[in-house]
């Protein structure tokens, strides 16, 4: 028990790795949901479109094999990017592609009466999106969001393949040391667990608080 | 340096090869987790709270667990038990058992959808638990949720090549091996993105026109 | 320049849903004050007057004018151009109106229902908006629902809620596109006694869209009959309520009546 005990400081350095690249991706995926789902929304044909190309690439190709490109073939383009970037960008951009599914999804479940509403009391359009639309919208958006953070969570281990000593690698170096395969594995994988229930029930916080703010809302 | 494409043409046939091992890896990857998606499904639906709730927590947990981790174990713990396979054969159950997760939530919706009526019915006929399944309540649970299998299905095509991790013949390992034997990794690994990119659209076209379809019935 | 005593100028206006002609060469004025009855079969064309004149349609041909502004297009050194985002918004500003589905914003209550367009699009002070909605929801009488969300309100009192958002604005001309038909009948009168008020009132252009006759006949100074995209009666209510020139009117009312 003790020796299974010493073998979890270095999965956590890598957990600390795990979740650093986790929260980076996160940010990125967040940005270009927003951006890429009103993209698709927009009646110019060229954005929509390029939204378009942007979600199509990154969802019909796989993760891996595009954090395989970007670390070894890109730099053949000139550009070189160090691992961490590589993963935090890449992962990013293939579950910002979903979430600009998810986004553009919940402002079209927004009844149309809500935009002529809005029209008929003289909001420009994009006052409109922000204050009557979006509003609505997010909170249908945040358990779609929940899952793709989870999704997020799992495709970091693909990183330790593009040698970002994160968890999953961490486990494989101390795997390859001890030869302890099973013990290693099992509490690398419960570790992931672990972080996944954290953040969904982080979700489901944040959930409620939106709810509850969009409920209780009213003029300051 | 440019994109050689005659050097592009020249090493796809061998890409095409490690494209059927792929698929194939798919394909069975994907029949085991439909049986043991379905049969998550029906044991989460058993009178016993403990046991439903045991296999509640089995199916999460493999959920919310990186495949690559799942793969890893199957390939390195599983032999210390004397579990030994192939690394393909790994890789197949183990992308079986991933997606199993995520099906048994889909039956599991599929089945829900259907009326109690339907239960009433069957039990006014006296027929049978098997037969109320097998002819009742599964044939009317399947069919709708049939697109939702399908991008699965194509989900699970894009995560063959995390056996490329345990030495699996699959288009990224082929591609990686192409690349450390001629230093060129632009060429096959553009091309196994554009293949991933050709197989995915095309089976997303194909399981549109399915919705569609459903949802004209 | 009789013509710029119309607040409201349609002329020859045609208007299609792909093959659907739903208006047809269609002509409609109305002056400042007229508080104006439009009857007429569902599928006639009613709501999509309203809604062209709230600019959510485009129309396909005609013209269309607001307080003697074209709404479609613009004057730009004497030439006509397509209207622009600017040009819209300067028109709408002088355009409300309330929807069968009442359309009241979930998030925010009926309170900041009212208030939001009057601070972001007016620019009125939040303390003065404030004001002056609570005015408002006194007028429509939900004084003590300032607070509540559209859910916490019956149909009835969401209703009066987006009256109150509407003028709120200060439009000249107010648009209500059936504006009962989405309540349950005990609901409807609480409603209709906000317009009879604001009709007696205020000077304000109205425009229903309703199927209660007897209260278009109290209400209205003019009564529109349409049908297939055309008026067919244009009159005072008594004129054409009981001596209609059309045989489809005379049905039409004919079979209002027997619902009543």
């Amino acid at each position: 028990m003790s020796s299974t005990l010493s073998l979890l400081p270095p999965l956590l350095a890598g957990l600390a790795v795990t979740l650093k690249i986790t929260a980076g991706a996160a940010i990125v995926a967040l940005v270009l949901s927003f951006a890429a789902g009103l993209a698709r929304l927009s009646p110019r044909m060229w954005i929509s479109f390029s939204a378009l190309v942007y979600i199509d690439i990154f969802r019909g190709t796989s993760a891996l094999v595009q954090l395989f490109w970007a670390y070894f073939a890109l730099p053949l383009f000139g550009v070189r990017l160090d691992a961490m970037t590589v993963g935090i960008l890449v992962l990013g951009l293939n579950i910002g592609a979903y979430g600009a599914e998810v986004t553009r999804g919940a402002i079209q479940s927004i009844p149309k009466g809500q935009w002529e509403a809005a029209t008929a009391l003289n909001f420009t359009a994009s006052q409109a999106m922000r204050r009557i639309i979006m509003p609505q919208a997010l909170v249908a958006m945040l358990p779609p969001f929940g899952n793709l953070l989870i999704e997020l969570l799992k495709s970091t281990a693909l990183v330790s393949l593009i040698t970002l000593s994160e968890l999953t690698f961490q486990g494989q170096v101390l795997r390859s040391a001890t030869m302890r395969s099973a013990e290693i594995l099992a509490l690398t994988l419960i570790l992931y667990f672990i972080t996944a229930q954290l953040l969904v029930l982080f979700v489901r916080i944040a959930e409620r608080r939106l709810t509850h703010n969009l409920d209780q809302g009213g003029i300051q | 340096m440019i994109f050689d494409w005659r050097f592009a043409l020249q090493i796809l046939p061998e890409l095409m090869r490690a494209l059927l091992v792929t698929v194939q890896a798919t394909l069975a990857g994907f029949a085991i987790a439909l049986v043991l998606g379905m049969a998550w499904a029906l044991l989460r639906r058993s009178k016993s709270v403990t046991f439903s709730r045991t296999v509640f927590w089995f199916v999460e947990f493999i959920r919310s667990t990186p495949l690559l981790v799942q793969v890893y174990f199957m390939f390195f713990a599983l032999p210390e038990y004397g579990l030994k396979l192939s690394p393909l054969a790994t890789g197949v159950a183990a992308l079986g058992l991933h997606y199993s997760a995520y099906l048994s939530e889909v039956f599991r919706a599929g089945i829900e959808a259907v009326p109690r009526g339907q239960w009433e019915a069957a039990r006014a006929l006296n027929m049978s638990r098997y037969r109320t399944w097998t002819r009742v309540i599964l044939p009317q649970a399947i069919p709708p949720v049939t697109p939702v299998l399908g991008n699965y299905l194509i989900a699970m095509f894009k995560d063959t090549p995390m056996l490329a991790a345990i030495t699996v013949m699959e288009l990224l390992q082929s591609a990686k091996l192409i690349g450390a034997q001629t230093f060129r990794y632009m060429e096959p690994l553009t091309l196994v993105g554009l293949l991933f990119l050709l197989v995915s659209l095309m089976s997303s076209f194909i399981i549109r026109r399915l919705e569609n379809k459903f949802n004209t019935v | 320049m009789e013509e710029d005593d119309n607040l409201i100028a349609m002329k020859g206006v045609w208007k299609k849903y792909g093959k659907l002609e739903v208006l047809r060469e269609f002509n409609l004025m109305a002056s400042k004050g007229q508080k104006l009855v439009i009857l007429g079969p569902s599928g006639s064309g009613k709501s999509t007057v309203l809604r062209i004149l709230m600019t959510l349609e485009g129309i396909d041909s005609g013209e269309v004018k607001i307080d003697g502004e074209s709404l479609w297009t613009m004057n730009q050194n004497g030439i006509e151009a397509a209207a622009d985002d600017a040009h819209l918004h300067r028109i709408r500003a002088k355009v409300g109106m309330v929807f069968q589905g009442f359309n009241l914003f979930p998030h925010m209550n009926a309170l900041r229902n009212i208030t939001e367009a009057m601070i972001h699009v007016l620019g009125v002070p939040k303390s003065e908006a404030r004001e002056r909605a609570m005015a408002l929801l006194d007028e429509v009488g939900l004084a003590g629902r300032a607070e509540a969300y559209p859910w916490q309100l019956s149909g009835g009192q969401r209703q009066r809620v987006a009256i109150a958002r509407a003028l709120a604005l200060r439009p000249k001309i107010m648009l209500f596109d059936e504006i009962t038909s989405a309540l349950d009948p005990e609901l409807v009168g609480e409603v209709l006694n906000v317009l009879r008020k604001l009709a007696r009132e205020t000077d304000i252009t109205m425009l229903i869209v309703t199927h209660h006759m007897s209260f278009a006949k109290e209400i209205a100074d003019r009564v529109v009959f349409m049908d297939h995209g055309e008026i067919l009666e244009d009159g005072r209510p008594e004129d054409v309520m009981k001596n209609p020139a059309h045989e489809r009117t005379r049905k039409f009312l004919g079979t209002v009546l027997e619902n009543v």
